[in-house]
This record gives structure tokens, sequence and C-alpha cells, in this order.
């Protein structure tokens, strides 16, 4: 069996919204879009530094955009998800449904 | 076109102490949603949550070199606090009797002898701060404002207690600004070198004026233009009856100096040489004894 690293939650759910937002992924809508879908706040810093984690693994790359007067003249810097950062979304994925078969009908028996 | 100004203390705090360019995209972020119409409270909080995961997580990545920073500085302190005492101890000796002859060789002498201990002390800060920030180079600002917090924290105490006196106690009517003064003293010196030797290690291709004018505020600090201050500070807080707090600092110092150099005034030391217990005039001590 291969030494594998799984992502963490945070890790998850700041690729995931990463994927979602394609080209138009950077600080403001990425954080926009963990508070829409999951009804948790992050905070922006909070956001970088996973970010900042997941470039340093290779599963992130940045790069710096344009700079706004709304922005006080600072760049944006938009992040992609490598091919690396991609295969482990899907085995992330793989391993959670995995996990989850067979309990979903043991988890919902209550309702 | 941007109508609403960002917090600039915070924005501030996120340029100098979260460290240069790293956190500009991050700044611009909170300035556009800031401009959206979120709170100036909304950003305080982001900055200061900011700041504090970018200190736990350098504190995670490179916890010995930056513990083993805080702790040899902190050593360093506290090595002098226990140490001073014992060469200033024949400053001190007799030193009631010495300020009713200010004029003479002998209180010449002392009023040297303590501001030589004060120079000194304001090296050893500046030569820890050194230490501090070379033990821990990748992270200067954050090593910096830990080590401050963990200097400053064991002094709360005493500031608290100097405060409640001060407050309370209808003989003492001693002004905020002198008990405060050592302590902001003691931070401008720990910053004022910090930030100087963090400029000196990172400076590249910044031009030789640039340099040059860092060097010359950090002497001029050294060569006491800010004792100078505490002192002038101390002179007005002395026309009236007054209250030092019991820890080393130059406001104390040149509390004793003022002592030793104006006649009618009776220094009155408890215990240990350094603790100055209060000043008084002269018909007053007289009568308590």
């Amino acid at each position: 069996m291969r030494n594998r690293e799984f992502l963490g939650q945070h890790e998850l759910i700041v690729m995931l919204a990463v994927l979602r937002l394609g080209r138009d992924a950077y600080g403001v809508p990425i954080a926009a879009e963990i508070a829409r879908r999951t009804g948790r706040e992050m905070l922006q810093g909070s956001v970088y530094a996973i970010l900042d984690r997941l470039e340093s693994k290779g599963f992130v790359t940045s790069q710096l955009g344009e700079a706004t007067p709304q922005r006080g003249g600072r760049a944006k810097r938009y992040f992609a998800l490598t091919a690396e950062g991609r295969r482990q979304v899907r085995e992330t994925q793989r391993a959670l449904e995995a996990l989850w078969q067979g309990l979903a009908k043991t988890a919902g028996a209550k309702s | 076109m941007s109508s609403r100004i960002a917090p600039r203390a915070a924005t501030w705090l996120l340029e100098r102490v979260g460290g240069g360019s790293r956190f500009e995209p991050l700044i611009g972020d909170l300035a556009e949603q800031f401009e959206e119409g979120r709170s100036r409270l909304w950003y305080w909080r982001q900055a200061v949550g900011t700041l504090a995961i970018d200190l736990a997580q350098t504190i995670r990545l490179h916890a010995f070199s930056f513990i083993a920073a805080v702790v040899v500085g902190c050593a360093s302190i506290w090595l002098w606090d226990a140490g001073w005492p014992h060469l200033a101890q024949p400053l001190y000796a007799n030193l009631a009797a010495v300020s009713q002859h200010p004029w003479t060789a002998q209180a010449g002498l002392r009023v040297a002898g303590l501001e030589m201990i004060g120079v000194l002390a304001d090296v050893l800060l500046f030569v820890t701060v050194w230490a501090v920030i070379r033990i821990h180079r990748s992270h200067p600002r954050a090593v910096l404002s830990v080590f401050v917090v963990a200097v400053t924290a064991p002094y709360i105490p005493i500031l608290a207690r100097s405060v409640i006196h001060a407050a309370t106690d209808p003989r003492v009517t001693t002004p905020l600004v002198p008990i405060l003064m050592p302590f902001l003293w003691q931070a401008l010196c720990i910053f004022a070198a910090g930030l100087w030797v963090a400029r000196r290690l990172s400076f590249t291709g910044r031009g030789r004026p640039h340099f040059v004018a860092i060097l010359a505020v950090s002497l001029c600090v050294l060569a006491g233009l800010a004792r100078a201050a505490g002192r002038v500070g101390e002179i007005t807080y002395t026309l009236h009856e007054s209250y030092v707090p019991d820890v080393l600092n130059v406001g104390s110092v040149a509390y004793l100096v003022l002592l030793l150099w104006r006649p009618g005034r009776t220094s009155r030391m408890s215990g240990e040489p350094p603790t100055h217990a209060g000043g008084g005039p002269r018909a007053q001590a007289a009568k308590s004894e």
C-alpha cells in the first residue's frame, strides 16, 4: 500500500472552491464560495494560509493578476489546481465514498 | 472609484508585522470587501486573525529556532535583571547622605555610575534583540513581536499595581505618563533595535542613504536621546511627591539621579538597593524618623 497523505477537511473545501470557480478563483470569491456552500465563514487569512500550504505541496499554483483602484492598487492572486492537485481531490473523494458506502442508510435511519 | 478608506492602522499592521509583499493580495482582498460594505470591525477582525494564523504557522513550521530565539532573549534579560543590582550596590550605598551634598566629586561619580549602568542596559538590550533575530532569521518581525510580549508581560502586574496605587492612594499624586514611560521606553528600545537588525539583515540594493539613515536613528536612540526624553518626563514628575515603580529602567535611574542633584530631597530605600520606596522633603523624612 502506498504511503499517501489524504487532504484535510479545510484543504479539501478550499480546493473544491477553487475548482468550482475556475479562472475566477482569487481570495474574495473563494471565501464567498465557501461561505455560500458550507454556511461557514472562513477568515481571509486562513484561506490564504491553506492555499500557501497547498502550493508548497504542489497541489495548487498561483499567479498575480490585475490591480484595481477598488483594491487600493493591489494585485489579485489567482489560484488553480495542478494535475497532482486534481488527482488528490479525486482520490480523497473516492476514499470518502468508500468509507460512506453502507453507512448512508444507517446514518439516515433516524429520518 | 474608491470612496471608503480601510482602517489604516490595521493595514499598516498587516504590511509591517505581516511581512512585506507576501500579504499584498490579501490586503487587496480585504480592501475590496471593505469597499463593498464590510464594517471596520470586520476589517480589524480579519487583520488580527490573519496575523495570529500567520504567527501560529510560523511557530509550527520553525518551532525550534523560534522558541530558542525567544528563550535566549528572555534568559539574557533575566540574567541582567538578576545581576545588575549587585553591580549597582556600591552606587546606592549611603545614598541619602550623599544627596545632601550634590556638588561633590563623590556625588558626581555616583551619577556617572548610574548613567553607565543605564547605557549598559541599553547596549545589552540591543545585543539581545540582535541575537534573537539572528537565531530566527526567517521571520524577524514575528519573533520580535513574540519576544516583546514575553519580555513585557511579567511587568504588567507591576504596572497595574502602580496604576491602581496611583489612582487609589490619596498621598500619591502620580501622573500616569511617568509610570508608563519605562515600559514604553523598553518596548521602543526593543523595536528600534529589532527593526534595525531586521533591515540590516535584508539590506540588499536599497541604497546607501537608506542604510545610513537607519544607522543614524539607531545610534541616536543608543546614544541617549530617548533617555533624555525620559528624564524630562521624570523632572516634571518629581516636582510633585512621587512614586517610582520597582523595575530597572531609565525612569527610575533618572529619578535617583535627580534626587542626588536636588538639595532638600531625601531618598529612602527599602530593602534591596534598587528598590526606591519614595521621595519627599527633608522635614517629612525627619518627622518619620
